[in-house]
């Protein structure tokens, strides 16, 4: 047991996956020598020569198009995004293509676009977003978010021996902050379920990727009045694990949804309706989002701490389900 | 089962095609996969061969017409549908194809043809099953207005099994007005075979029940109809037949103004839906627990604080609910609140000394059998006396460990069977039936299990017993009893038996007279396990007084093939097995 950061579990991932399967390259703006924004390639290239690691233009679009180019030639590319929030401008290449390769001809695209996503660390509007929301909404990608960095290591493996594309949104403001033991044997974590963060009996927040420290803060201080929250930390957002949904549901009759996305066409209004379907009559409170305003997300810190969801909205609207 | 021909999707890019060519005329048949039209699309032209083989019993769309892809454009029945009503059909669905054609003709340039009307095309291609039943054939060939208006998918009488052809309604778990989706539980039926939980075949508003509870009807019978004209309004409440016989039984008009009454007019109970299903599963009444949740509303622990209290409200008897929907359904101006609140009242009262119940289907089919089993075999009852000592250790060394490595629990019903199998398997008469004059022995040992379920006593099989290990049939004893008890048994696993067992030791029996489960030619009645006071009797014959666990096994075995002596040796074999039991439990 080693303990690692959620970027270095991430970087780990990668290497091993590399080491293990040498159809498996990275590409990416300055991932080469300069080993990435983030640092999550560093030493690379001294490894894996620049053959496997493929500094490109600055251009998402030529990103994402070269790694399907390449996946359809049999290789499983892993393309970095800078900031995932550029990944717009490769949306029409993922959307309308990499995303029905499969379904459309027949023709599998193993290939995983990575990268830094969320705010918390004053990026400002263009360096904060969180984009997950316009390719949750399109079928035939996953898309994941983990949260802690044995999942980032699980998952990023997982996603890497996947055949589908797959979107993997890491959390910047986790990268430093989040550290913990992983195995040193080789695992994986299964795409598509969800993982109960904390077990509790009154109360479920199902959230994910750094919402689940916020949730985590607020458990800490309900259960100094009894109150249990249980947190689901989804860590797959497509596909969702409805099981899961249903299950803490069934367990606690009370919900809140959080996350750091905007409120209008955030996850949580899918999860509400999920459990409108599958768990209405083991409810016994309305269920309550809590997320960013509907707003570009603000540079100034202040204006972002108010911008982002908080512990104590968690504390405050858990004490009202409560009562409810 | 008729198959519809659709028009089909010839690309992409293509929502329509227009039929140039019948190849065949209603009333042809016609093979799988032979050309049966000719359309025309945007893309290509092409000959579209048959989806199944038949009579062509319907030509839905004429020559000239323009259809969106997925309209059915002709029906293809059974081959063997043939006499009075399959001609009429014939004839009528020629007079409907022409009656179209003619319609269609002026209206071509601006409209697809008639049929392609939303409604009765998701009728058509939702439910293949409504045109299997005879009414449902001949409104389709209707005038296209009439279709419509009923449209909606039919829930029908499923078929339980090879031999049977009619069930039983015990149970409609949802009423008209309900939405409901598809694979929910719908309704529960009792057939000779089986009781199961239907499922909803679509999802929608279920708009009519056609059958009522307690009526017992033919295979492929439409017994409710979901979505279509969605009138989910008191009319359609309305035509729920009351079974006269059961109203009479039930206190109802007394009931329901008694019910209403306790709700004070347009007030409503603040409460959620988990409360709401915690109060309908165990029956109690909202208006009596006093909520303490924001604004009065009972929250869940108000409702099980209740529970706890006070304990489950009573079942209603069937006969009173039936009664109760006559009662909803005769009073349309009532309010859906008040209905609900007044449902929810009303069902107080198990049956009471002196009403008259119905037999179950089940409880029919068991009396009938049993009486029937004692008049057919010559029963005679052995008991034997088994020490089980031996086992209960090893049972109680193995048992926490064993459910961990098997994910199944380590009882005696297993031990039991595997050594009834070893011992069938060396007394093959004992496994065997009386067929005429002769005695048939039969090739597989399938051991019967006697489950006790709230509503009666079900026998599923385990098939093939000798092939199994220990582990293979504790397993199967053990999910069998669990799917018996959720209704999720398939028909053929409670039929085939040659051997079985029944356990009423749990309820602490000494041993009992276990009837015949016909046509087996035995069954084992397994006592309840005491600890007495035994005599032992060393190698060298010197006795002592142990205490042992002793359990009492009666074989129950028909006189007419096997005599005293063979059901002598039987036991005695299978006392030997228990008392030194040495097989691998896995």
């Amino acid at each position: 047991m080693a303990t690692v950061t959620y970027l270095e579990a991430i970087r780990q991932a990668i290497w091993e996956e590399m080491e293990r399967d040498s159809r498996v390259f990275v590409m990416g703006e300055d991932v080469g020598v300069y080993g990435g924004a983030f640092k999550v390639t560093e030493g690379f290239i001294h490894k894996f020569g620049k053959e496997r690691v493929v500094d490109t233009p600055i251009s998402e679009m030529a990103i994402a198009s070269a790694a399907y180019g390449a996946s359809l030639t049999g290789m499983r590319p892993v393309g970095e995004f800078q900031f995932m929030d550029f990944i717009s401008s490769a949306h029409s290449q993922i959307v309308q293509i990499l995303a029905k390769s499969n379904w459309r001809w027949g023709a599998p695209a193993p290939l995983v676009l990575r990268g830094p996503s969320g705010g918390g660390v004053s990026g400002g509007p263009f360096h904060s977003q969180n984009p997950e929301m316009f390719y949750v909404h399109t079928p035939g990608l996953k898309v994941i978010a983990p949260a802690t960095a044995r999942d980032a290591k699980g998952l990023m493996k997982s996603a890497i021996r996947d055949n589908n594309p797959v979107l993997f949104f890491e959390h910047k403001f986790l990268y430093r902050r989040v550290k913990e033991e992983l195995p040193l044997e080789d695992y994986t974590v299964e795409i598509g379920k969800a993982r109960v963060h904390r077990e509790g009996r009154h109360l479920s927040v199902i959230t994910y990727a750094s919402m689940v420290y916020v949730a985590q803060e607020a458990a800490d201080i309900l259960q100094k009045e009894g109150i249990e929250l249980e947190i689901l930390d989804l860590r797959t957002l497509l596909p969702l694990d409805r099981d899961a949904i249903r299950a803490t549901v069934e367990k606690t009759n009370r919900t809140i949804v959080l996350h750091e996305d905007t409120k209008t066409g955030g996850i949580a209004g899918e999860i509400a309706a999920i459990i409108n379907e599958e768990a209405f009559d083991s409810l016994d409170a309305p269920i309550v989002r809590i997320t960013a305003m509907d707003a570009p997300v603000p540079f100034s810190p202040p204006l972002e701490k108010a911008f982002l969801p908080k512990v104590e909205d968690v504390v405050r609207e858990a004490r009202h389900l409560l009562k409810y | 089962m008729p198959t519809n021909v659709v028009m089909p999707q010839m690309g992409e890019s293509i929502f329509e095609g227009t039929i140039t060519k019948w190849l065949k005329k209603a009333g042809d048949k016609v093979q799988r996969d032979e050309p049966l039209f000719e359309i025309s699309t945007d893309k290509v032209d092409a000959e579209i061969p048959a989806p199944a083989t038949g009579v062509l019993t319907e030509i839905k769309v004429a020559e000239g017409a323009t259809v969106e892809i997925n309209t059915v454009v002709a029906v293809i029945g059974d081959d063997s549908g043939t006499g009075a009503k399959g001609s009429a059909t014939t004839v009528d669905a020629a007079k409907m194809a022409k009656e179209k054609a003619g319609a269609t003709a002026p209206e071509k340039a601006k409209e697809p043809a008639p049929t392609s009307s939303s409604t009765s095309k998701k009728t058509d291609t939702a439910s293949p099953a409504a045109d299997g039943d005879p009414a449902n054939a001949v409104k389709g060939v209707k005038p296209v207005a009439g279709a419509i208006t009923t449209g909606g998918t039919n829930v029908v009488m499923p078929q339980m099994g090879e031999s049977i052809f009619e069930g039983t309604i015990t149970k409609w778990l949802k009423k008209a007005g309900d939405s409901v989706q598809r694979d929910e539980p719908l309704f529960e039926i009792s057939t000779d075979k089986v009781d199961a939980e239907i499922p909803a075949p679509a999802s929608g508003v279920l708009t009519e029940i056609k059958v009522a509870e307690g009526k017992t009807v033919e295979i492929n019978t439409v017994v409710a109809v979901i979505g279509g004209s969605s009138a989910g309004s008191p009319p359609v409440a309305a035509s729920v037949p009351a079974p006269a016989g059961k109203k009479a039984v039930a206190p109802a008009a007394s009931a329901a103004p008694t019910a209403s009454a306790s709700v004070t007019a347009g007030e409503r109970i603040r409460s959620s839906p988990l409360v709401r299903r915690i109060a309908k599963d165990n029956n109690l009444d909202l208006s009596q627990i006093a909520g303490t949740g924001m604004g009065g509303r009972i929250t869940k622990e108000d409702a099980l604080g209740y529970l706890g209290q006070h304990g489950k409200g009573a079942e209603a008897p069937a006969a009173t609910k039936a009664a109760q929907l006559s009662a909803t359904a005769e009073t349309p101006a009532v309010s859906s609140q008040a209905a609900s609140v007044q449902s929810m009242a009303a069902s107080a009262g198990a049956p009471t000394p002196g009403d008259l119940v119905p037999l179950s289907k089940m409880r029919a089919i068991i009396a009938q059998r049993m009486v029937e089993s004692k008049h057919t075999s010559a029963h005679v009852h052995t008991v034997f006396k088994i020490d089980m000592t031996r086992i209960a250790r090893l049972r109680e060394k193995e048992k926490s460990k064993y459910e961990q490595r098997n994910g199944v629990k380590l009882t005696y019903m297993p031990f039991i069977a595997s050594a009834v199998v070893a011992c069938l398997r060396k007394m093959p008469i004992v496994n065997a039936s009386m067929e005429g004059n002769a005695i048939r022995y039969h090739k597989n040992i399938n051991i019967g299990i006697a489950v006790a379920l709230d509503w009666g006593l079900i026998v599923p099989v385990v098939k093939q017993a000798e092939e199994r290990s220990f582990l293979g049939i504790a397993r199967d004893i053990a999910d069998l009893a669990a799917r018996a008890r959720a209704k999720k048994l398939k028909p053929d696993e409670a039929s085939g038996g040659t051997f079985t067992i029944t356990n009423p030791g749990i309820f602490g029996e000494q041993f009992g007279t276990p009837v015949i489960n016909q046509p087996e030619t035995a069954i084992l009645g397994v006592g309840g396990m005491f600890k007495e006071p035994t005599v032992l009797t060393d190698a060298e014959g010197n006795d002592t007084i142990a205490i042992r666990s002793i359990m009492r096994l009666t074989l129950g075995f028909d006189h007419r093939i096997i005599d005293g002596a063979d059901a002598g040796k039987f036991m005695a074999e299978l006392k030997k097995t228990l008392e030194n039991w040495n097989e691998d439990i896995g």
